[in-house]
């Protein structure tokens, strides 16, 4: 009797700068010729039992695919063993099976498995270079690709954010150590969403007082990081040109620099052109004069007094920084508070005040917030940011977070 | 023109604009990844279909949002502009702006919208769940 018997080459392994082909799906499998009869075809399966599907290979050519199960139970019939026995085995060969070709990407081989009308995930495919048979590929093997591929991906994409994030909180890093030297009694949280965020803040010393920018930029993620990086450190330059006595006109910079580096100024094709910007709110603590100047975008500025009863919001302008529907010279405007020993001042981005939670699935809201304040006012200011997250974080309980959130606490001295 | 349908995910809100019978409907949350792209056709539509509406006509909007980002506020501020718009060349536009009494945020963003899309009829409507 003579057989057609060959062990195709193994799987082969890919690297990971090698992205993996139909080709890598090749599995060992023996093979059969037209020549070859339906005994040798039944021998075979007999003697190997993982065997799905056995290919017809004509000299390098496939000619198509003998399904166990179809030609077990063709088999099986009456009288079909007797007749068919010493057949060719093209008799109960699939003459249409789904065929790949072997440079066909592991995504794209998927997407031909998933559609196939020929149960190809279940029966297994044929891999061809050309004209020329190289091997059988099985659904299995192709989903366990498929999955290590992703995998593989995710895992790139997210060191990629964490390292990401270890720049972002770098950047953070000086004003947070800045703000626990020269003000002491006060806290900032920081606390992106998704690793990174649009969130940012920026404090400065100068020689009268120090100044503290609290800022969400659209977006979240790695979108919003992008916001905060240009962001920053156009304030910083900023800042360091015109100094912290007008943070109005600071927004007002901030809003042409980003307008100008983004392209956000003049007529574009809709859709390509960026439309982004923060909301803001910048303080400039003036420790001589005892007064704080401050400006804000869409950033309102909570101040308890100390000896107030209650907290009182300070809303400020309603125009975002840098978007297209803002103005290129639009102009903030500043407001002045005289500071008093023991007065406390919170800045929060909306993502403290708009997250859904509690029992009605609504907003934790400004004045959830507010009330919170008048409860922990005689804590310290790091006690107190803390109060402020836990009682947050409750009253999320099991909702998603929805969107970066970054807290300001200051107990002035 | 044909009606717009779109089922709530969990981050865009459930889009049921009947514009046969004038009437537009958003509820749910928003904050979809890119908010540009998801409003960008649905007001796009929506001022296709404002543009047929000639005086005399009343569109019922009912908007029941508990959370919107602030790239969606950007674009719901688009939609209610183009049906300020509409309801300043006659168009009568009732706006039904639904909200938990409790929701101070959802609130005073009504507050809001109140005071700057004067042309529209404003409804608060503080309903509990």
């Amino acid at each position: 009797m003579t057989t057609s018997l060959q062990i195709m080459s193994g799987m082969r392994g890919f690297g990971p700068a090698e992205m993996p082909r139909a080709a890598n799906l090749c599995r060992p499998v023996p093979m059969v010729a037209p020549t070859d009869t339906n005994a040798t075809v039944r021998e075979l399966f007999d003697q190997h039992r993982e065997l799905i599907s056995l290919p017809v290979v004509d000299g390098t050519r496939a000619l198509g695919l003998i399904k166990r199960h179809t030609f077990q139970s063709e088999m099986a019939r009456p009288f079909r063993q007797e007749l068919h026995e010493h057949k060719s085995c093209v008799a109960f060969m699939d003459g249409q099976p789904l065929i790949i070709e072997a440079d066909t990407s592991i995504e794209r081989a998927a997407k031909l498995v998933a559609d196939s009308r020929s149960n190809a995930l279940a029966d297994g495919f044929l891999v061809v270079r050309g004209n020329d048979f190289l091997g059988v590929g099985f659904g299995l093997d192709l989903m366990r690709m498929v999955a290590d591929l992703q995998e593989a991906k995710n895992r790139q994409i997210m060191q990629s954010i964490d390292y990401a994030s270890v720049i972002q909180r770098a950047m953070l890093h000086t004003s947070q150590e800045l703000l626990k030297a020269e003000l002491p009694d006060s806290a900032m949280i920081w606390q992106p969403r998704d690793t990174v965020g649009g969130d940012f803040f920026l404090c400065a010393k100068f020689d009268h007082g120090v100044f503290v920018a609290m800022a969400d930029c659209t977006g979240h993620g790695v979108p919003g990081a992008f916001m905060t990086l240009i962001s920053s450190s156009w304030l910083a330059q900023a800042l360091e040109r015109d100094g912290p006595a007008d943070p109005a006109q600071l927004l007002g910079t901030l809003n042409r620099k980003i307008k100008q580096s983004l392209g956000q100024i003049g007529s574009r094709v809709a859709g390509e052109q960026s439309d982004d910007g923060l909301d803001a709110l910048f303080m400039w603590l003036n420790r001589r004069d005892r007064v704080m100047t401050y400006a804000g975008a869409r950033m309102p500025l909570h101040v308890l007094h100390a000896g107030a009863a209650a907290v009182t919001t300070h809303e400020t302008d309603r125009v975002g920084v840098g978007y297209v529907a803002t103005a290129v010279d639009h102009r903030w405007q500043n407001r002045t508070l005289t500071l008093q020993q023991n007065d406390l001042l919170y800045a929060a981005t909306d993502g403290l005040t708009d997250q859904i939670g509690g029992p009605r699935n609504i907003a934790f809201g400004k004045r959830r917030l507010r009330d919170l304040l008048v409860g922990c006012r005689d804590m310290p200011a790091a006690e107190q940011a803390a109060a402020i997250m836990q009682e947050h974080g409750q009253y999320q309980g099991q909702h998603r977070r929805r969107d970066d959130v970054s807290l300001f606490c200051l107990r002035v001295q | 023109m044909e009606n717009l349908y779109l089922a709530a995910t969990a981050d865009s809100p459930e889009v049921d604009f009947r514009f046969d019978t004038h009437e537009l409907a958003l509820k749910g949350e928003s904050y979809p990844e890119n908010a540009a792209a998801f409003y960008g056709s649905i007001i796009h539509q929506l001022r296709d279909y404002l543009a047929g509406c000639g005086d005399g006509t009343t569109i019922t909007v009912d908007v029941a949002l508990i959370y919107f980002n602030s790239s969606s506020t950007k674009m719901l501020f688009a939609f209610f502009d183009a049906l300020n718009s509409a309801a300043t060349r006659g168009v009568r536009v009732v706006l039904n702006w639904h909200h938990d009494p409790e929701d101070d945020t959802i609130g005073d963003f009504g507050s809001e919208l109140h005071d700057d899309f004067t042309a529209l009829e404003f409804r608060d409507l503080p309903t509990v769940s």
